[in-house]
């Protein structure tokens, strides 16, 4: 991992320089941490964080939340933005650029240095998109916790356990293997469940499609794994109704290749659908994406229909046809894949069944 | 990103005491010329929304909207098929679904003819946001947030009910640490497991190895209501017992204070520092919710504790 922080650096400040920027800041809060985390290895978990990333020179960090400051060892200030745009205001020889620009606070966005927004964020995006080999392995190893998530999610699903009670068991799992940070939502219940959320207090009843995505994040890369269970027996309605969402898993994660672009991946899931008289469910009235991209973000470019980003090597990305099934309600499955020299690795190993548990 | 409860119980927050705090806004819209008041949520500022309209987003971003009459709007970058869950969970008017959520809130503001409006936290508001809003239409942006703080505190007594049950879940948290835990990943994961079993919205567990002690920190949000609990271990019973003081009180340090802060929920930041040892940012009212942090340098090494509570009249 040291390495991988060494090489991002690097990355970054030879980027920096072939854009010519001296000074680059870069804002954070911990929804988007993703583009500090590149930069300079550092998430934040509360408050607004304002990296200034000199090319030559140091970083400052600068925080809003106290506790912060002190777990980050950066400086407290009641205002990063306002204290950030004074401090750039010093570096008055320098060339300075800011990013991303969807999180850039106002009060530092502003300023004298705004126009440099749009091509320092594409500078960093670009940087993130097309990985090291060293960042594809951090996804695949968290894969790896994203499987053993998933048994810990299975065991918890037991009939008359609150939505919010499984969420426990796999966060406490997560939090025993030093995973700090894990994206998960999920849905419960039969035909009238069209989509996944934050747990609530409904409780698993016998018969309950369960479905999940989990995706950890235990060294700064995050890993997807989507799968449905079943409480009990699986009717012949939701073994037939998986039956598509498996080949249609299989047939996206066979278009991923280099070379292809996201919107090929979308449409061979989506075909399937189409063959199967159920072209209504891959609408976004029903199902939001067809997978995404995954790695310092839990969700990067879209797979959907009219992407046109091709892939490359070393891109790692999630496959799944998740949405809702007329017959049963919503279900989902998908794989977390690295794209390589000539098609992909998928990353997880759970199997892609309809998994049952004891009633 | 939020993985715990998110749910709505209408016995604990009534529609009724949303809708007062709505209406407490619309009040102090004339006084201030604003024809709006935006207020900005993601999961790292959800604070002023979830007051207001009880919504608590899991991840992705929204603005609420309150104009002088009627619900508040919510202009929401989830996608449609999310608005049952919203409208379970939530008490809002309108919700208008925004793929872009700066383009949509400008078209919201032109549409409405909204001249100068007022945003809670202008400073931290995403450029993504802003920019559609102030340069895109030319609408007036003024930062509301000495309006909206004003209003704020104190808490009224649902707010406090959920504040207690946070605390709750925080001690029984703490309570699940075992006497001799061999890393600090075990305590992070019985303190997650504890609480989130007993329903909190979020957790933040900060673990701070001083010396021969640990200080562990958990900031618990239950519906919305974020409170913190710091304890030191193994327990220093003198210090237990000064803090306990201090937060009835003025009390001798047995040390030296080396760090006191008081934070408070007045903008979009669940807990922001109101005072600290140098100066007071923001008086509180009577009644109002806040967290008292301190940190002593004992004559065996340093100790650290925190907790919530309610400012005295």
């Amino acid at each position: 991992m040291d390495d991988l922080k060494a090489q991002r650096h690097r990355r970054l400040i030879s980027a920096m320089g072939n854009a010519g920027i001296d000074v680059l800041a870069i804002a954070a809060n911990p929804w988007r941490s993703d583009y500090l985390r590149y930069a300079i290895d550092v998430t934040v978990v509360e408050g607004t964080a304002i990296a200034l990333v000199e090319r030559d020179g140091g970083t400052r960090l600068l925080l809003e939340s106290p506790a912060e400051a002190e777990r980050l060892g950066g400086e407290w200030t009641r205002s990063p933005p306002a204290h950030a745009a004074e401090i750039l205001g010093s570096f008055k020889a320098k060339r300075i650029a800011l990013a991303p620009r969807h999180c850039l606070p106002y009060a530092l966005a502003r300023g004298p240095h705004r126009e440099s927004m749009v091509t320092a964020t594409a500078m960093l995006d670009r940087l993130m998109l097309y990985k090291l080999p060293a960042e594809a392995e951090a996804v695949k190893s968290a894969a790896v916790l994203a499987d053993e998530g998933y048994r810990v999610f299975c065991d918890a699903a037991r009939v008359g356990r609150a939505e919010y009670e499984l969420v426990a068991d796999v966060e406490a799992f997560f939090r025993s293997r030093g995973c700090p940070e894990n994206f998960m939502i999920l849905g419960s219940g039969g035909v009238e469940v069209r989509g996944m959320h934050p747990p609530g207090e409904r409780r698993i009843a016998r018969g309950d499609l369960v479905t999940t995505e989990l995706t950890p994040c235990p060294d700064g890369y995050y890993a997807q794994i989507c799968r449905t269970l079943v409480v009990g027996e699986p009717t012949e309605a939701q073994r037939r109704a998986f039956s598509v969402y498996l080949e249609a898993l299989e047939a996206g994660v066979a278009a991923v290749r280099p070379g292809a672009a996201m919107g090929d991946v979308a449409r061979a899931e989506n075909e399937v659908f189409r063959r199967r008289g159920l072209g209504d469910y891959v609408s976004s009235e029903y199902t939001r994406v067809r997978g995404h991209g995954i790695g310092l973000y839990v969700d990067g470019p879209a797979v959907l229909e009219d992407v046109t980003l091709v892939l490359e090597p070393d891109m790692t990305l999630i496959v799944h046809p998740n949405t809702y099934h007329p017959e049963v309600g919503y279900m989902v499955l998908g794989d977390s894949v690295r794209v390589t020299a000539d098609g992909c690795e998928v990353l997880c190993r759970t199997p892609r069944e309809l998994i049952c548990v004891a009633a | 990103m939020r993985r715990g409860l998110i749910a709505w119980s209408k016995e604990q927050v009534p529609t009724s005491a949303l809708d007062a705090r709505v209406r407490r806004v619309q009040q102090a819209l004339g006084a201030q010329r604003l024809d709006a008041l935006l207020a900005y949520t993601s999961v790292a500022r959800p604070a002023a929304v979830s007051w207001l309209t009880h919504f608590i987003p899991y991840w992705n971003e929204a603005l609420v909207a309150v104009l002088p009459e009627g619900p508040p709007s919510l202009i929401a970058s989830f996608s449609k098929r999310m608005h049952p869950w919203i409208r379970e969970v939530s008490h809002v008017g309108e919700i208008l679904p925004a793929p872009d959520l700066g383009r949509a809130a400008a078209a919201f503001v032109e549409k409405r003819g909204l001249k100068r409006v007022g945003v809670v936290d202008l400073e931290y508001l995403p450029w993504s946001v802003a920019e559609p809003i102030g340069i895109g239409i030319g609408a007036e942006l003024v930062d509301a947030s000495e309006l909206f703080a004003s209003l704020r505190q104190p808490a009224d007594r649902y707010e406090n009910a959920l504040a207690v049950r946070a605390a709750q879940i925080a001690e029984r948290a703490l309570a699940a640490i075992p006497s001799r835990p061999r890393h600090a990943s075990e305590i992070l994961s019985v303190v997650e497991l504890a609480a989130r079993r007993e329903g909190a919205e979020e957790i933040i567990p900060r673990v701070t190895q001083m010396g021969d002690r640990n200080a562990v920190e958990l900031s618990v949000a239950y519906k919305g209501v974020w409170i913190r609990l710091c304890r030191t271990y193994p327990l220093v019973a003198e210090a237990e017992s000064w803090f306990e003081s201090v937060l009835q009180g003025h009390a001798p340090p047995p040390g030296k204070l080396t760090r006191r802060t008081v934070e408070s929920c007045i903008g979009g930041s669940p807990l922001s520092v109101v005072e600290d040892s140098d100066r007071v940012y923001r008086p509180l009212p009577a009644g109002a919710q806040a967290v008292l942090s301190v940190r002593l340098e004992l004559g065996d090494g340093p100790w650290r504790a925190a907790a919530p509570f309610l400012v005295r009249a």
